[in-house]
């Protein structure tokens, strides 16, 4: 077995919509880099860098190096962005999650198969209504930074508490046993 | 039906796990969610909420039992070059969205899309049935036992978050009946014996084509009294038929070896190809006249003898043990086996590539012992020599070639007809001739 070699064979006889996909992530990527650019101090060699990374996703986006390169994408919006709320923090999560979304597709099918059309339709409505979503968070958190309201440790313990919590409830959702295999 | 339930329910992945996706969106959310807070940036916790709702979903889309799957070729047979359909059956589950295949392209089986590979959306639909059918559809371009798959099949959940799979199908192995080439002929078979082909006899009897009108006699028929003639002569009158006959055919195969290469991509066939689709054509040709067929296989590896017989089900018995023909070379052959259950009267046909000289020797014995024998020539011109690439080879067949010469012009000159095969028409020639000379041999 050629891990390699299989990438290759992948790629050589990936489907167009396969490519399509692919291609998704490497977009999404370079647009989170360009709204860094814009929305903080980077440098332009921001560019540079997760377009390499985006590539990495490109080749790979059945591996871990898509959730690595989201943490990445994560640490440099935290140093290279200095104000606690830009407005580009929207765009630039809704590049995240088309990332996110383009990796979990291209990975659940072989990369040869040509994807049904109402595939495409269906996540388009999904990614709809998480964007609508993620639009309300970002007015929520504009609001919260405008008013500016007093929580100090409190609110950070009952944050943490809530991570806490909610990291505990998932766990015992995904390690239920499902049921036994049909025949 | 062919169906197989596959070793997928032992298989380590026959069960649905997390998969990277899921752990991406769950592992930044969190990530997002604890630096947001830790250092007080709404624009992280932000950047995680998408994926938090992402990794919320596909939690609660989570499928909660296994499917069973399988892989079914609904066909117990196939022809060559005749499309059929490979089956991947996958039981429906709650929350599963895509459901993928793919197939690998056995030896001499062409599927479609080539790759094999085939995605499917659960609709609203499939999920009242209670399995889910993906079909890829496969044709074995070469006769002979041929094998669909094996292949793996795994399905995903929304958000592709958990992945059932890929778990792998056993392959189902098809037998692909030799498609018998277009064979037709307007020319009797010699020697008709029996009463139910369609070969007119010489003699009068029971049958359908008018002989002549003549006197009633004792035992006739009231239904065949001519009317007409016997008002206007006084006395009963009766039209009488020719009999309908039927004949012999003795296919022999000969299967020592196969020479060539059989690539139906590349339009390329090896003589074992044409002597088998030669046999099967000449064999469904007679049964569809009605005629007794009966077939030997000379192999090593499979010997076969089948009894004369006629109808469609023994047509099918022809084509499937035809389909189960492999070349291998014998050290003799038995002419006493090779004799056995051939009477007088029967049309033997020998089909060999005549690389070796003891099958046009048997012809010129069966001959000889008083039989009809048609030898047809299945090295066609553009079966490709053995040893091609060698030098030395290549002139060993050269000489081989002049000496295959020379031995056909003797077993022609004993009055054996040897005929190369191309296809349809082929036989037409020598069985008008045998016909016409029913004592002698054509030329």
């Amino acid at each position: 077995m050629n891990p390699f070699g299989d990438l290759l064979e992948d790629l050589r006889s990936a489907s167009q919509h396969q490519w399509a996909l692919r291609a998704s992530v490497l977009l999404a990527t370079l647009a989170f880099a360009l709204l860094l650019v814009l929305a903080g101090e980077s440098t332009p060699w921001s560019l540079v860098i997760l377009g390499g990374l985006g590539f990495l996703c490109f080749l790979n986006p059945h591996s871990v190096i898509p959730g690595a390169v989201m943490l990445y994408c994560l640490a440099v919006w935290w140093a290279g962005v200095p104000d606690p709320f830009n407005p580009l923090a929207l765009p630039a999560a809704l590049c995240l999650l088309v990332l996110h979304t383009a990796c979990a597709l291209a990975a659940a099918v072989p990369a040869q198969a040509e994807l049904p059309k109402a595939l495409f339709g269906q996540y388009a409505v999904r990614l709809a209504v998480l964007s609508g979503a993620t639009t309300v968070a970002s007015l929520v958190a504009w609001v919260m930074v405008e008013l500016d309201p007093p929580g100090g440790l409190v609110a950070l313990l009952a944050g943490l508490v809530a991570l806490g919590v909610a990291l505990g409830v998932h766990y015992w959702m995904v390690t239920t046993r499902p049921g036994e295999p049909g025949t | 039906m062919t169906a197989h339930r596959s070793s997928a329910q032992t298989h380590p992945d026959n069960r649905w796990a997390v998969t990277h996706a899921h752990a991406r969106a769950v592992l930044v959310a969190s990530v997002a969610a604890l630096g947001g807070l830790l250092v007080q940036r709404p624009d992280l916790l932000l950047l995680g909420a998408p994926m938090a709702m992402v990794a919320l979903w596909s939690a609660m889309t989570r499928p909660s039992a296994v499917p069973a799957t399988r892989l079914v070729v609904p066909e117990s047979h196939l022809r060559e070059g005749q499309w059929g359909r490979a089956v991947v059956g996958v039981e429906m589950t709650e929350h599963t969205e895509l459901v993928s295949t793919s197939l690998i392209q056995g030896a001499h089986v062409e599927s479609s899309p080539k790759h094999g590979a085939r995605v499917r959306l659960v609709s609203d639909e499939d999920r009242e049935r209670p399995e889910l059918h993906l079909i890829t559809p496969v044709k074995p371009d070469r006769w002979g036992v041929r094998r669909i798959g094996p292949g793996l099949v795994g399905a995903t959940s929304p958000w592709g978050g958990f992945r059932w799979g890929p778990v792998p199908l056993e392959p189902v192995r098809v037998k692909a009946l030799p498609d018998p080439a277009v064979f037709d002929t307007g020319a009797p078979a010699p020697h008709p014996l029996g009463l139910v082909g369609l070969h007119r006899s010489r003699f009068p009897g029971e049958g359908s084509e008018f002989n002549t009108i003549r006197p009633f006699q004792w035992g006739d028929r009231l239904k065949r009294i001519h009317w007409a003639r016997s008002l206007r002569s006084n006395e009963l009158h009766v039209t009488s038929s020719y009999a309908d006959q039927d004949t012999h055919v003795a296919i022999i195969l000969d299967a020592h070896y196969d020479l060539g290469t059989s690539r139906a991509s590349e339009g390329q066939s090896s003589s074992l190809d044409y002597s088998v689709r030669a046999a099967a054509a000449i064999s469904e040709y007679f049964l569809h006249q009605g005629d007794r067929v009966s077939l030997q296989v000379l192999s090593a590896r499979t010997p076969l003898r089948m009894r004369a017989g006629t109808g469609r089900r023994h047509s099918r018995r022809i084509l499937d043990a035809l389909s189960l023909v492999q070349a291998q070379p014998q050290d003799e052959i038995d002419p006493r086996r090779l004799r056995r259950g051939l009477g007088p009267g029967s049309l033997v046909v020998i089909i060999s590539a005549l690389v070796a000289p003891t099958v046009l020797a048997q012809a010129a014995l069966l001959s000889r012992s008083g039989l009809q024998v048609v030898v047809i020539d299945a090295l066609v011109d553009d079966v490709a020599p053995p040893g091609e690439s060698d030098e030395v080879a290549r002139l060993g067949w050269r000489i081989r070639l002049l000496e295959r010469e020379a031995e056909v012009r003797r077993v022609r000159a004993e009055g054996v007809p040897v005929v190369p095969w191309r296809g349809p028409g082929s036989l037409d020639q020598v069985l008008r001739s045998m016909a016409r000379h029913r004592h002698g041999a054509a030329r």
